[in-house]
């Protein structure tokens, strides 16, 4: 199982990134927000080479020109919180089945199990944890359909990851 | 356990027991139903089985039969006892089928209704509520809302091609105090945004332009927002009927079943409460449904069905149900594409997964219909065949798992007996004082929510797609003027479009349903008639959301609002051709229940046989004469006048239907007769919320052109001795005409025998200049000024 993670690579493009950041600030009224980059996520949920993974998300989900990627890894370090949405199981998820075809259409044969999407929001500045649990609770995920969780950097993080 | 699912036991229980089983089940059936269902099979000398009885109860519900509009109900109005036979009938279908327009193709039988539009063409539409879904996802609530009623409309006949849409809200004010929002409730500016990008993401994505709307705001509509969607969709003649046949097979074509929007019928029939959960939530995929809507209408042009319909809420059950109601089915539950494993036979039958259709296939036809689906990367399964048994029987893997008679399952709900009051009130007029200072409350009323410029959210929308888009949201030299309905040529190659406009006004509901209902029909048709639709050609469309109807008062207020709706329709002549209820529509935190105003959307469809003649609202040209068609009277009550300066009551607009007649008839024809090229009135708005001040302002910032006008000319149906009445009344059927300056004569020869006057002229200064009953100058305000009042307070 992997993860494949898409991101703009300007900030200026991330315009996913901007709104949720005008939105923390305008209706939520949390003023300490820096940036938001915004990301999308495919959990491949069956056996595959990384190598594989890499190529896969290189051919299938990379605009090249505008955005970057990893697999299995944190595309953003310079945050304070990040925040993770995805949908309850049974929700249908049309992302996730929509890059199932993509990857059948590209590897010539169907995938041994199920893709799902989720998104991830880096939150760069001067927040508690309990504003990240706002912001997730009442912004960007709805729990009646989504599930989020919280991660905090890991410890010596620097700088983005480049791939 | 047996798949043959589990038998629920029903004999030897007692009233209590019932109703405590319809609520653990999510049934939504009363005490009275459960009763009926408790005998049916006792007579059968068995137990239901769970699939049955869930059967059931969504065919039963309050969505798919409307049991309210069909009850008998004790009325009494002012005092006077009355027994009504069904609103429905009584109020609604017998003024339509009692006109005989031959232009009125089919009504009332179908997902749609179908007018005639050209020698060769007919139109097609619906609109419909998706306001409980909506209230848990916004954003998925809205985009299965506009799904939904997309796929109505191709099920319409033998299909419709849908070719525009509009979508009409009401929610809380954005700016509602956070603290004050409910558990278990979103903030409506979230509600706001979710709903928004809900059919931006599903309009723009299925390429169907969204083309029409409004938006309105009142606080009781925090728990319950409303999201009402509408679709237009063009067919052929001779396509409008369908009739399935015993021996064929029962196809689905589109998405996979899930477990998506179990019980969303049946709840969709209670109210809302802080415990209402996810499973009613449906996600929509326009991409599945444009590749499902492609093959269908590809299907239909070479006759490869007998008939279609979607399935919307109850899913397969409400689907094969009514399709087979007059001959049998026998559907195999395996047989049906699944998203993903685990779902029991009863799971199937009900999943209100999206983008799935219904077909009945000639057996012969099915190849080439498969073939036609694959092309277009969508899946047609077989899931069983009608049969001539008039019984529903339902298999999984060659197990009977549930057996109902079409009979009982769509005849035998008991009538429901309700009981309903309304007094009508003759109410003051508002106290309030005179303006010191008019330009600042023209500047405020211009500003309020419900008047404000809602661009930001309409902008979101793709109102171009498919290119026939003639008469846009926003017009005038900077295109940011309110256009009074839309219109759009669904053939290229004609002239001929269809006009789509609404009314609603449910600031009027709690002083007079009644004259509400009947402004809201006069405000649909006066939207149509001011941008150029053949008054002899509108339909009307009722869409009704209320509260809870075992409350004698709030059914009384609708059993009003239906009164109006046959008067309005027999005197003006306009019939309605489909409609559609959403009740229930109340929050229930902490035992305290708040229900929505009674609401009701009217959609108005015309026809307009050379689209080149339309008018739009901006003032045109300087030195042209301006006139105000129609009485203003003094009527402020649930005006947004009385609402700015905070006062309650009033004597709410009312609709003299014989001079509102004369009104539209002769304005349409003019319209009509005038030459494209050289028309005689130049502009065309209708005065609503906010009266004649907020209408012109409207007009020249539209136009960016200046007007001056007197209100002493202004014509009047009573005695008004206040400017500010004058300017800010909401009296119903008028118009502000701008008429080419020498025109005048051939303007007032076809309005002759309507109450009009010229009131002023446009200018081309930078100022709106409005003079008092007594002479000076009230208003005198820059028209920038105006335009920036009216676009700063929703321009998120």
């Amino acid at each position: 199982m992997h993860c494949i993670e898409i991101a703009f690579s300007d900030e200026k493009l991330d315009s996913a990134g901007t709104g949720a950041k005008n939105d923390i600030i305008e209706d939520l009224g949390i003023l300490g927000i820096e940036k938001v980059r915004f990301s999308e996520l495919y959990y491949l949920e069956f056996p595959l080479e990384t190598s594989k993974a890499r190529e896969i998300a290189q051919n299938v989900f990379l605009d090249p020109i505008v955005q970057k990627f990893s697999v299995d890894g944190e595309l953003f370090a310079d945050y304070n919180f990040c925040i993770e949405v995805r949908f309850h199981p049974d929700v249908t998820d049309n992302l996730g089945m929509t890059a199932e075809e993509a990857i059948e259409d590209y590897t010539r044969e169907k995938p041994q199990g199920h893709v799902h999407s989720a998104r991830r929001y880096y939150i760069t500045g001067n927040i508690t944890r309990e504003d990240a649990q706002t912001i997730a609770s009442k912004l960007l995920a709805n729990e009646v359909i989504e599930t989020y969780k919280i991660i905090t950097p890991p410890q010596g993080a620097k700088g983005d990851l480049n791939e | 356990m047996s798949e043959r699912g589990d038998e629920v036991k029903l004999s030897g229980l007692g009233e209590k027991e019932l109703l405590a089983l319809s609520k653990k089940m999510l049934l939504s059936l009363d005490a009275n139903e459960m009763r009926e269902v408790q005998k049916h099979y006792k007579k059968l000398g068995r137990e239901p089985r769970q699939i049955e009885i869930e059967t059931i109860a969504q065919t039963w519900s309050e969505h798919c039969k409307h049991k309210t509009f069909r009850a008998e109900i004790d009325y009494t109005k002012n005092g006077k006892k009355k027994k009504i036979e069904g609103l429905f009938s009584t109020f609604i279908r017998a003024p339509t089928l009692k006109s005989k327009k031959k232009w009125l193709v089919s009504v009332f039988s179908d997902n749609a209704g179908i007018i005639r539009f050209n020698k060769d063409y007919n139109i097609a539409m619906k609109c419909e509520t998706h306001n409980h879904p909506s209230a848990l996802d916004p954003y998925g609530g809205a985009n299965t809302g506009l799904g939904g009623v997309i796929r109505d409309v191709l099920g319409a006949g033998l299909g419709a091609t849908p070719f525009a849409c509009t979508d009409v809200f009401c929610f809380a004010p954005p700016d509602f105090p956070k603290d004050k929002v409910p558990q278990g409730v979103l903030h409506p500016k979230r509600i706001f945004k979710g709903v928004r990008s809900g059919v931006m993401d599903y309009g723009n994505r299925i390429g169907i332009p969204t083309v029409n709307g409004a938006i309105l705001f009142d606080e009781r509509y925090l728990g319950n927002p409303l999201v009402y969607c509408g679709t237009a969709g063009l067919i052929a003649k001779g396509l409008e009927k369908k009739e399935a046949k015993p021996g064929d097979l029962i196809v689905v074509v589109g998405g996979r079943t899930g477990r998506d929007g179990i019980h969303g019928a049946t709840f969709s029939s209670a109210g809302l409460d802080e415990a209402s959960t996810s499973s009613a939530v449906q996600i929509g995929n326009p991409i599945e449904e444009k590749k499902m809507m492609d093959a269908l209408l590809k299907a239909r042009d070479l006759g490869l069905y007998n008939s279609i319909t979607d399935c919307g809420a109850g899913g397969f059950s409400s689907a094969v149900g009514e399709m087979g109601a007059e001959i049998g089915a026998r559907v195999d539950l395996e047989k049906a594409p699944l998203k993903y494993k685990g779902l029991r036979p009863w799971e199937i039958w009900l999943s209100e997964a999206q983008e799935r259709m219904i077909v009945a296939v000639p057996e012969k036809k099915f190849a080439k219909l498969k073939e036609i689906c694959e092309i277009e990367g969508t899946e047609a399964t077989v899931i069983g065949e009608f049969t001539s048994t008039k019984k529903l029987e339902l298999f999984y893997n060659s197990e009977l798992v549930g057996e109902l008679q079409m009979k009982f399952l769509h005849e035998g709900v008991p009538t429901k007996k309700l009981k309903a009051q309304w007094n009508s009130s003759a109410g003051k007029e508002i106290s309030c004082a005179q303006p010191d200072d008019y330009n600042q409350t023209l500047k405020q009323l211009l500003s309020m929510p419900n008047i404000a410029s809602k661009e930001k959210t309409v902008r979101k929308y793709d109102h171009e797609v498919k290119g026939g888009t003639v008469g846009k949201p926003f017009v005038g030299v900077e295109n940011d003027g309110p256009a009074d309905a839309a219109i759009v040529r669904p053939l290229l190659d004609d002239w001929a479009g269809v006009v789509i406009a609404n009314g609603i006004n449910p600031m009027y509901s709690d002083l007079d349903a009644y004259a509400m209902a009947c402004s809201a029909i006069d405000e649909a048709l006066r939207n149509a008639v001011a941008a150029g639709a053949d008054f002899s050609r509108i339909a009307l469309l009722d869409n009704f959301s209320w509260g809870n109807p075992k409350n004698p008062k709030t059914l009384g207020s609708m059993v009003a609002a239906c009164e109006a709706c046959s008067d309005s329709a027999k005197a003006l002549d306009v019939p309605f051709i489909s409609g559609k209820d959403s009740l229930y529509n109340e929050y229930c935190s902490k035992d305290v229940c708040t229900a929505i105003p009674g609401t009701l959307l009217i959609s108005s469809i015309g026809i307009m046989d050379d689209t080149r003649k339309k008018v739009s609202m901006p003032f045109k040209r300087a030195g042209n004469l301006v006139y105000v068609i129609g009485e203003t009277h003094s009527e402020l009550g649930g005006s947004h006048y009385a609402k700015l300066v905070g006062s309650a009551g009033g004597k709410v607009a009312k609709v003299n239907f014989k001079k509102a007649k004369k009104i539209f008839s002769s304005l349409s024809t003019l319209i009509a007769k005038q030459k494209s090229e050289e028309k005689i009135v130049a502009a065309c708005h209708d005065c609503s919320e906010g009266g004649i001040g907020v209408a012109l302002s409207e007009m020249c910032f539209a136009g960016m052109l200046g007007a001056e006008v007197d209100l002493k000319f202004v014509p009047l149906g009573e005695k008004v001795s206040r400017d500010d009445f004058i300017l800010f009344a909401e009296s119903n059927t008028r118009f502000i005409v701008e008429v080419e300056k020498s025109r005048s004569k051939e303007f007032e020869k076809a309005m002759k025998g309507t109450a009009f006057a010229q009131i002023g002229k446009v200018t081309d200064g930078n100022n709106l200049i409005v003079n008092g009953l007594k002479g000076g100058k009230i208003i005198d305000e820059k028209i920038g000024a105006l335009k920036s009042a009216w676009k700063g307070t929703l321009w998120w």
